[in-house]
């Protein structure tokens, strides 16, 4: 569900299966580009885009993500290496989050990782890792397909979005479940999932099918698109950081710096105790982070990332990714601060004209509590 | 003594004013010797002059102009065809069409060769810098990012150019177009130990060859402008003598009898040392081939020979297999023209064809004994390159209307300027596809000790 | 065949199926020359020690074989220059059976047009005769040599092994470390080919030929491409006898130190095993619990000392969902493509013992032309079988009975290693054929009119790393002949790359994945070829430094 970090300067980019579609919906004419890809960032504002997720639900076109098909006896086992997502418990139909770790413990990537069918996985992750997916290959008797650019992919959030995907077709019972098969003659894999509190479903289907599908979602009744601006204000409020803005992978760097998932704020998405993964190793004998990353909310309207947090007055970290929240009505961010810092009341620096210094608090997100709650639990079974 | 200088750059190529320029910018004295006779200038397409160098000369202010080659293309001789650009996305769609399987990890090999292009260049600043037993603790430091040693950025570079990409790859046209195009540039074997350092910065988009579309002296001009407008002295002769072994300056003696006394001699390519006499084993550790000359051929061709696959603007590499141009260097190594030349061309204006090929032997070797070129090796090099060319370009060889071969670095017994090699003083930047980029960088670091 | 070799299977409990082991501190799997060399480290330090081998032989195959009625040879290494000083002392082995017939063995070294040197076996003694000392290039030879040697000297403890847990000097350290005026210098024999240092100190000639041959014997790589020069460090940084440089002949040849590790072993209570085939390495909790047995039972223990290849480790032992992606990619290694060959020949006369009678009891060296040696690396890479080999040459009876005052015949045997010949699993007759020619005709340089006095010759493609030769595949001989050759090929691998290439490799295979008490001193975790066996003695020091952290072993 997370996109990775916007590169417009990088290439051309291509239309996703979705583009005529969102493009024919997209007053403000606003774009970017994800992994090459022609991403909306606006299709009217972000405060109507945001009343619409709160009030009933959207869709979203999450052609941008990659995609990977894995197949073969050995595809759970190659997965649970591959990626932290303990892929090996998951029965048919359900999908779990994780992450892609060097053998330092180093982030290189987060991961969703579904199973499909006994031996068919989707796994979807912000960056494409075609290189990574063969090395981790060896020695296992599988097949990937990167099916990124076969197919097209669409995101319904809100609290209407199951209603809204029935209606279309697709039945998802319970969360975490996954269904795959023909909704009215289109082949289509879905799951049901979570942006934060607000509940989602996201559908895989045919390239061909992009523009049915659309209009038959459309056609429902207070439906209407979302571009990556307001998909932002989610994902922070959700407390998911966003590879290659809030964290720079660990393959695209040539420093050995490891950031572990605990530094990122997600611990619990590599517990030790799931059994081996690529990385663990490495985890177990890691440094505590010198420095995290973490959710703020600041007590301004306007912040731009790179922004100094200050703490105890003096420079402690910065923002890396931020946006206006409409229903806080404050700015919502992501920033890497020294973990010392932390037990210090936090501030920033706000833009011109104010130039003054504004309260910056940790936000609880869904992300954070999960993490919370995994460490006091872990710290309950060492004691 | 004419001067004293902290660095004199031999040869003039845009490598060279570069360095000459950028050097003198940071405050460097610096002079550069031109030979006086002029070699042909080719239109070959170079590497490009790389932002940071724009950024420190100001180039904006010059009238340059460049547009990067359309494509690499690899040819093989049952008329297949590989081609990328520069765009590393669209390169991944076209390999896709063309049923090359490795498509997908084709953007992860372009960043990986991008951060190998770092840890050599570091690692080349290193090496020349360790030459010099500078003090301890000096420098070194700065030469390491987060405690990585320059031995572990050599145990990786240490491997061959095939392993890698065997170890990379699946499809062999895949092979054999990376192999071709990054080895061809420097003259090595794809089996030889530390190979692996050719394929550094090649097809990164920031190390994109360039096509000038002004004449090249045009663009020397605007160079050697930069270069007199940040205080460089230009000498117009060539080197005689270096003189001084052993101590902590050497003496440059010109062709015209001025002599300079200077820190470091500094070649940008091994092509360079040897226009300038020097041999290119001098700085040169690994990665760099020995005993090798190049080659340049222009042929006249008649008008209705096209570019294949229409791309006027390309690259072209002659290549079938990575096993000819080890067949090629072992035959550069032992004293003798390759059978099957390696050969890189471009169609530099209609009619006009300009292949260039790294393995040449720099002198022949014929019963133990060494002889330098003759005008029929020459002859027989131009007829094995447009041999080699008809057979890849259907026919080519009728149409040749008139074929000009020159050698750049043989062997020249009489005129080899005798400094006792390695000269820990005479820096031989070793070839690459990023020439400037990496020679500007290693001669900031040679200064950055001053 | 062995001869006095006791036996080496020992009557050990076989584990059997669903049975499960306790009380057991260590398992050592692989019973070549490092795993006995582990296994008796472990043992001697107090640790209840199981080794395991995959066939009967323990030991390895470095063994003495007969090739004729009543000619037994040293069948493998065939000198010693490596061998663990450390190892020796601790175990003892010189209690155990092991003693010199010669501790300095000088090299006389052999041209196409020159006349011969002969080098001291002390590499810092120099010339023997005045005559070399008059040589063109002897003067600036010597001080090259002192220099290298030197560095060879400080660079020594980098490429004896693999660095375990973080003990011992890295190459890096050690660079860094040395005084302004050797670091240059230590970088360039780093990185640089042998040309590319050679060339400087001299335009050719004799010196330049023999130490070109040295730098590229038995090394993958030729004397023209980068990183080769690193084979001369590695030749001269070598200790044997207490000398470094220098290079011994055991009584009874390098099979000697085999059999007396085999001694130590077997006195110090490892319980042996074998045949035995291991089907797991049982990881709990992230640390090693155990092995399985292909039977079906298991062995309850922390420490496994595994020496068998890395692909081994990688396909069966631990498996792929085990180990860490990058572990994988670090110790892939390609397959090599020049080899050596090792020929055994029984002559139909004894060597005469007369004026040539000092130099038959030296190491023989048969050094090509530079430029030739350049082309036979190029041929051999090429698959195409070389004319011109390097060729080593030893006649053991005379090294074994140059100390005794007697003046019997000696045994008419002659061991040579000829190197680089194009790696050929499966070698058609046209190769053999070639190879057997080649062989001969280089000989001949050393030993004129040879040919005409060969009873039975053997010629096998040698191995490059591991250090032994490949196990003797059964030969048909040609009865016909009464000149008979045999030519088998039973390859174990090819050369290894370059020294650099294995130094870096084996350090990343000795970090064996960073499972908790596995340790690695495989083949890949040797650096060099020859009988060395310091992998597999610091293995079982970092296992001991392992255990006794966790209070398993006392």
């Amino acid at each position: 569900m997370i996109f990775a970090a916007d590169d417009p300067l990088r290439d051309t980019p291509k239309p996703t299966a979705l583009f005529a579609a969102a493009a024919s919906y997209c007053e403000a004419n606003a774009w970017t580009s994800v992994n090459g890809w022609s991403v909306v960032r606006l299709f009217t504002s972000v405060e109507e885009e945001m009343r619409a997720v709160r009030s009933g639900a959207v869709i979203a076109d999450l052609g941008a993500i990659v995609r990977y098909a894995v197949r073969g006896e050995d595809a759970a086992e190659m997965l649970a290496r591959l990626t932290t997502a303990p892929a090996m418990r998951l029965k048919a139909g359900e999908s779990a989050r994780g992450l892609i770790l060097t053998d330092q413990g180093a982030v290189i990537d987060l991961a969703e990782v579904s199973r499909l069918s006994d031996e068919l996985f989707l796994l979807t992750t912000p960056h494409p890792h075609g290189r990574r997916m063969r090395l981790a290959a060896r020695g296992f008797n599988v097949a990937y397909d990167d099916i990124s650019a076969q197919v097209a992919a669409l995101g319904i959030f809100g609290p209407a979005a199951r209603e809204t995907a029935a209606k279309t077709g697709v039945d998802l019972a319970g969360e975490g479940a996954t269904a795959s098969g023909h909704v009215r003659g289109v082949e289509t894999a879905a799951r049901s999932t979570q942006f934060g509190a607000v509940p989602g479903v996201e559908l895989v289907f045919p390239r061909e099918d992009a523009l049915t599908v659309w209009e038959r979602l459309m056609r429902v009744e207070g439906v209407c698109p979302i571009g990556l601006d307001t998909l932002e204000v989610l994902r922070i409020e959700s407390g998911a950081p966003r590879t290659g803005a809030d964290f720079i992978s660990a393959e695209h760097k040539i420093t050995p710096h490891v950031r572990t998932p605990a530094a990122l704020g997600l611990p619990h998405l590599a517990p030790l105790e799931r059994g081996w993964f690529n990385g663990r190793r490495g985890l177990r004998g890691a440094a505590k982070p010198t420095r995290r990353l973490v959710a703020l909310t600041l007590d301004t309207e306007e912040a731009a990332p790179g922004g100094a947090v200050l703490a105890d007055a003096r420079p402690a970290g910065r923002i890396t990714t931020c946006a206006y929240s409409p229903a806080a009505k404050r700015v919502i961010a992501f920033a890497d601060v020294a973990a010392a810092a932390l037990k210090y009341p936090l501030e920033v620096a706000a833009p011109p004209p104010a130039e003054e210094r504004v309260r910056a608090a940790l936000l609880e997100t869904p992300e954070s509590a999960l993490a919370r709650d995994f460490l006091a639990m872990q710290k309950k079974s060492t004691e | 003594m004419t001067g004293h200088f902290d660095l004199v750059v031999a040869d003039d190529d845009a490598a060279g004013l570069c360095v000459a320029a950028c050097a003198a910018r940071k405050g460097a004295r610096v002079a550069l010797v031109r030979p006086e006779a002029k070699r042909p200038r080719t239109a070959r397409a170079a590497s490009a002059i790389p932002n940071f160098v724009w950024r420190r000369l100001d180039l904006q202010k010059y009238d340059l102009s460049f547009s990067p080659v359309s494509a690499i293309v690899s040819l093989s001789a049952d008329g297949e065809i590989v081609k990328t650009v520069e765009s590393v996305a669209r390169s991944a769609d076209d390999l896709e069409t063309r049923g090359v399987s490795d498509f997908d990890v084709w953007s992860d090999f372009v960043r990986e060769v991008d951060m190998m292009t770092r840890r050599t260049d570091r690692l080349r600043g290193e090496f020349a810098l360790d030459e010099f037993g500078r003090a301890e603790g000096a420098g070194r430091a700065n030469g390491r990012i987060n405690g990585a040693s320059p031995i572990e950025d050599l145990a990786v570079l240490s491997h061959s150019c095939t392993d890698f990409l065997d170890d990379y790859f699946n499809d062999e046209r895949m092979k054999t177009h990376v192999g071709a195009r990054a080895l061809s540039a420097v003259g090595l074997g794809g089996a030889e130990p530390g190979s692996v350092v050719a394929l550094a910065g090649v097809f990164a988009p920031s190390a994109w060859p360039v096509r000038s579309t002004m004449d090249a002296e045009d663009v020397e001009k605007a160079l050697e402008s930069a270069c007199e407008e940040a205080g460089a002295e230009i000498f117009s002769a060539a080197v005689h003598a270096v003189k001084g072994a052993g101590e902590k300056f050497r003496i440059v003696a010109l062709s015209d009898g001025q002599e300079l006394k200077t820190r470091y001699l500094f070649c940008a390519s091994p092509d360079a040392a040897r226009r300038a006499g020097l041999s290119p084993f001098a700085g040169a550790a690994f990665g760099a081939a020995s005993g090798a000359a190049s080659a340049t051929i222009r042929l006249k061709v008649s008008d209705d020979v096209v570019a294949p696959d229409g791309e006027d603007g390309a690259i072209f590499h002659l290549a079938d297999d990575l096993r000819e141009l080890q067949a090629a260097r072992d035959a550069v190594v032992e004293g003798r023209l390759p059978d099957t030349l390696p050969i890189e061309f471009q169609f530099s204006a209609p009619g006009e064809i300009i292949a260039y090929t790294a393995y040449c032997p720099d002198r022949f070797m014929e019963d133990g004994e060494a002889r330098e070129w003759t005008s029929q090796d020459r002859q027989a090099l131009g007829a094995r390159a447009i041999e080699r060319l008809s057979s890849h370009l259907g026919g080519l060889g009728d149409k040749v209307v008139r074929s000009d071969v020159s050698i750049d670095g043989a062997y020249d017994g009489e005129n080899a300027v005798s400094a006792e090699a390695p000269d820990p003083r005479i820096i031989v930047q070793p070839a690459s596809v990023n020439t400037i980029a990496a020679a500007v960088t290693l001669a900031d670091r040679l200064l950055h000790e001053h | 065949m062995s001869t006095d070799a006791p036996s080496p299977v020992s009557a050990g409990r076989q584990t059997s199926a669903g049975r499960i082991e306790g009380g057991i501190d260590a398992v050592v799997i692989g019973a070549g020359p490092n795993g006995l060399a582990a296994a008796a480290s472990l043992a001697r330090a107090g640790a209840r020690t199981v080794l395991l081998g995959a066939t009967a032989d323990i030991g390895g195959d470095g063994r003495r074989r007969e090739i004729a009625p009543g000619v037994v040879v040293n069948d493998g290494e065939h000198l010693v220059s490596h061998l663990d000083a450390t190892l020796i002392s601790e175990l003892g082995l010189y209690k155990h059976g092991v003693e010199y017939a010669a501790r300095r063995l000088d090299t006389t070294y052999f041209f196409d047009d020159e006349p011969t040197i002969t080098l001291s076996g002390d590499p810092t003694q120099g010339f023997q005769s005045p005559d070399v000392a008059a040589l063109p290039h002897a003067a600036a030879f010597q001080r090259f040599f002192d220099e290298m040697i030197r560095g060879a000297g400080l660079l020594a403890p980098a490429l004896a092994g693999p660095r375990f847990g973080g003990k011992g000097a890295t190459l890096d350290e050690i660079i860094e470390r040395a005084d302004d005026e050797m670091r240059p210098r230590l970088m360039r024999y780093a990185s640089a080919s042998v040309d590319a240092v050679l060339e400087p100190v001299f335009d050719g000639g004799a010196f330049r030929d023999l130490l070109t041959a040295e730098a590229t014997f038995r090394q993958g790589a030729g004397p023209h491409e980068p990183f080769s020069f690193l084979g001369l460090i590695k030749r001269f940084s070598g200790e044997s006898a207490g000398l470094q440089g220098a290079v011994a002949y055991p009584v009874g040849g390098p099979a000697a130190v085999v059999d007396a590790l085999r001694r130590v072993v077997q006195n110090a209570r490892v319980d042996i095993r074998a045949p035995v085939k291991v089907r797991d390495i049982i990881i709990e909790y992230d640390k090693v619990a155990g092995v399985e047995l292909a039977g079906g039972g298991q062995i309850r223990t922390s420490i496994v000392v595994y020496a068998e290849s890395v692909q081994s480790l990688l396909s069966n032992a631990l498996g792929a969902e085990d180990v860490d992606i990058e572990y994988q990619r670090r110790v892939a290694r390609p397959a090599g493509a020049i080899a050596s060959a090792q020929a055994l020949i029984k002559l139909t006369k004894a060597p005469s013992a007369g004026d040539e009678a000092s130099a038959l009891a030296n190491r023989l060296v048969y050094a090509p032309p530079a430029a030739a040696l350049r082309k036979s690396f190029n041929d051999a890479r090429a698959g195409a079988v070389p004319e011109k080999l390097a060729v080593e040459a030893i006649f053991p009876g005379a090294i074994e009975r140059a100390g005794a005052d007697d003046n019997d015949d000696i045994a008419p045997v002659l061991s040579a290693i000829a190197h680089p010949l194009p790696f050929d699993p499966a070698p058609s007759q046209e190769t053999m054929d070639a190879v057997e020619k080649a062989v001969f005709d280089n000989l001949e340089l050393i030993a004129p009119g040879l040919a005409k006095h060969i009873d039975v010759a053997e010629i096998r493609f040698a191995a490059g790393a591991g250090g032994v030769f490949g196990a003797p595949s059964p030969a048909v001989k040609d009865e016909k002949d009464a000149k008979s050759v045999l030519l088998t090929a039973a390859p174990r691998g090819p050369a290894p790359a370059n020294v650099f290439d294995q130094w870096a490799r084996a350090n990343a295979a000795a970090t064996a994945s960073d499972v908790d008490g596995l340790f690695f001193c495989g083949p890949e975790a040797e650096i060099g070829v020859g009988l060395s066996c310091t992998a597999g003695r610091a293995a079982a020091a970092a296992a001991l430094r392992y255990g006794r952290k966790k209070g398993r072993v006392s």
